[in-house]
């Protein structure tokens, strides 16, 4: 039974300040939020929930980098960065840890609840560099002592949180495979009639040596591309192969093995600007990424060539109104 | 308690958003405060109960008062818990927070009692009036207020490189530093601080130095730490060459050691020894190497111990700690 102090004690700590309302997301520097790991739990790992502070955006990957946080003040060092309980929009003390940072997907930043100061951050994130002279004029812990101070061994623990927030975005970053692959789907059109045999041969080469690298494994053509290429008329496109050029594509779509489909299905004729220019696939590729940024998967890798993504920057973002994203990496063939 | 081991933790969210703390989160944090006081000495960590069910409504009572609410941790909680073994994960470990911090208390009260009569012998001078006594290390004393907050943070590092002997969770106030190793602390904070020290500081002083370390205090009721102790002979090698290291130190090296020994940052090296840091640096590295050579062939733990040792004869500084 809750004593009569503990209600009333309760009653005026959420009368003088409300729980914290938390509200979307900006993901801007300075902002600390609640940030969650990007994999769905399975048996071996668990739903990480933590806060964090946002020092950097970077828009061309839609990531962010970030500072872990934590409540335990004890355990601040010389190099941390206590934000006391009176912070605006923080109800509780909060140590931003300059050590421990990383790059994270946007969407794993979930929900805004305060905001430190430029200079904050700038002290936070300058602080590793200066030795942590940047942060004289805040309030901070004392510096690390020995072997033995426990505060080593509470660093290792969040590290390894920090890990398991961060592993998936910098494995990415760093150029580690997706675990999703396709092909892109405009390799798969034919050049326009007229084109004459040798380019189009040229063209159908390209779409072999793709799919060549890509048979290592076994390859999976979503239903939903198929779905979504009959609904653009691409199927029939895809049959002009035979009929103006005289090469069969349809034995080269023979190779893949058609895989589920999301559950779900966007409407391929909202959002139809391409993703780079002259493509004529991405009426089919965007709703895909879609469903992928939907079903909680961040990353995947197109297979293409330079004729097909003709852009620098080899990754395009496609954002939900739900807030998900699915990152398209662009590998081009050799 | 079939209602406590069937909760959800959407329940206690929308307690939380309600009430904040209401009748499902007070019942299950008691909970939680009863597994982790049955497994530990209620006289320590139960309010010196011989029991510690009798204490088990006042502990949670004043946890809940002082912790999830004063200081809203309940947000925090509620913030980052997915499920119902990330809440209880999160209240336990707020559990051992404040149940080490009580305990620190009592500690840091039986450090202060120690401190008072070492402070009151020579070479400590006793500042009477004000109808308090203070205390300093003699030399030039220097009374700037503005240079406090750094002063003991450098107090505070260097006296954390001094020995702690914690290993002995069955006292109610462990006793944290032999004689010899307060003895050492107190002349780092009085050294430091460069101004006579009331018994406030200690207060501020211990405080800080022993935050680190108050989860850990707790710790060591719970599993013995087996610690290595030295053979004679060993014994006998750390002394020889920790007092030969320390006599061939200039007071300038042995500044260095005692400063890089705390981890501190070269520029507060730099800035205690009154040069640049391209200037500190060459003689730190020539200690260093000298240092080096003097432990060359020892095994790492000698090595390790010789170094603390060194450490403590430069923190107490030539007291006499009898």
């Amino acid at each position: 039974m809750i004593p009569e102090s503990v209600r009333d004690a309760a009653r005026a700590a959420k009368a003088n300040r409300d729980v914290s309302s938390a509200h979307a997301p900006v993901g801007a520097r300075g902002e600390v939020g609640v940030l969650r790991n990007s994999a769905e739990p399975t048996p071996a790992s668990r739903v990480l929930i933590r806060l964090g502070v946002v020092v950097a955006r970077h828009d061309s990957t839609s990531t962010l980098t970030i500072h872990l946080a934590t409540n335990e003040v004890e355990q601040a060092t010389d190099l941390d960065l206590i934000l006391d309980g009176d912070t605006e929009g923080l109800a509780f003390p909060l140590v931003l840890q300059s050590e421990l940072y990383g790059p994270i997907f946007e969407e794993q930043l979930q929900e805004s609840l305060t905001w430190v100061s430029e200079a904050m951050a700038d002290a936070l994130t300058d602080a590793l560099a200066t030795d942590g002279e940047s942060l004289d004029h805040h309030h901070r812990g004392s510096a690390l002592s020995g072997p033995d101070d426990p505060r080593r061994e509470f660093k290792k623990e969040e590290l390894a949180d920090l890990e398991s927030l961060v592993s998936a975005c910098r494995s990415w970053l760093a150029g580690e495979a997706s675990p999703i692959e396709i092909l892109d789907p405009e390799l798969l059109l034919p050049p326009p009639a007229g084109t004459q045999v040798e380019q189009a041969l040229d063209q159908f080469l390209e779409l072999l040596d793709v799919i060549e690298e890509m048979s290592e494994e076994v390859l999976h053509l979503p239903s939903e591309m198929i779905a979504l290429l009959g609904e653009a008329g691409l199927i029939d496109e895809i049959a002009r192969w035979r009929q103006d050029f005289g090469l069969d594509a349809g034995r080269v779509l023979s190779r893949f093995t058609i895989s589920e489909s999301p559950p779900q299905l966007f409407d391929p004729t909202k959002g139809t600007e391409p993703l780079a220019p002259n493509r004529r696939s991405d009426s089919v590729l965007k709703p895909l990424l879609q469903s992928e940024a939907e079903d909680g998967q961040p990353t995947v890798d197109i297979r293409t060539t330079r004729r097909c993504w003709t852009l620098e920057n080899n990754v395009a973002v496609i954002a939900n109104p739900s807030g998900s994203r699915c990152r398209a990496r662009f590998l081009k063939a050799a | 308690m079939s209602r406590i081991r069937f909760m959800k933790i959407s329940d206690l969210q929308r307690e939380f958003s309600e009430d904040l703390i209401g009748e499902l989160i007070y019942s299950r944090v008691n909970s939680l405060v009863e597994g982790m006081l049955r497994r530990r000495d209620p006289t320590i960590y139960a309010r010196g109960a011989h029991d510690y069910r009798d204490a088990l409504a006042d502990v949670t009572q004043d946890f809940v008062l002082d912790v999830l609410i004063g200081e809203r941790q309940i947000d925090y909680v509620m913030a980052i818990s997915p499920d119902i073994e990330s809440f209880d994960r999160l209240v336990t470990r707020q559990i051992r927070r404040y149940l080490a911090r009580t305990r620190a208390r009592t500690v840091i009260d039986n450090l202060i009692e120690r401190s008072l009569p070492i402070l009151r012998k020579a070479p400590f001078v006793t500042h009477a009036g004000g109808g308090e006594d203070r205390f300093s290390l003699g030399g030039a004393l220097v009374d700037d207020p503005a240079g406090d907050e750094a002063q003991l943070r450098t107090a505070v590092a260097l006296a954390q490189a001094v020995p702690k002997t914690i290993g002995q969770g069955e006292q109610r106030a462990p006793r944290i530093y032999d004689q010899e190793a307060l003895t050492g602390v107190l002349s780092i904070l009085c050294t430091q601080l460069k101004r006579p020290v009331s018994r406030a500081d200690l207060q501020d002083f211990f405080h800080i130095l022993l935050t680190p370390w108050a989860t850990a205090l707790l710790d060591l009721d719970a599993e013995e730490h087996a610690r290595r102790t030295l053979t004679p002979e060993e014994e006998a090698v750390v002394n020889e060459v920790s007092q030969t290291m320390v006599a061939q130190m200039s007071d300038e090296e042995r500044l260095i050691f005692q400063y890089k020994y705390a981890n501190m940052p070269d520029r507060e090296i730099a800035s205690a020894l009154g040069l640049s840091r391209q200037s500190a640096a060459p003689r730190k590295r020539e200690l260093f190497l000298r240092i080096s050579s003097q432990v060359e062939g020892l095994a790492l733990d000698i090595q390790q111990a010789v170094l603390a040792r060194v450490n403590a004869i430069i923190a107490i500084g030539g007291v006499d700690t009898g």
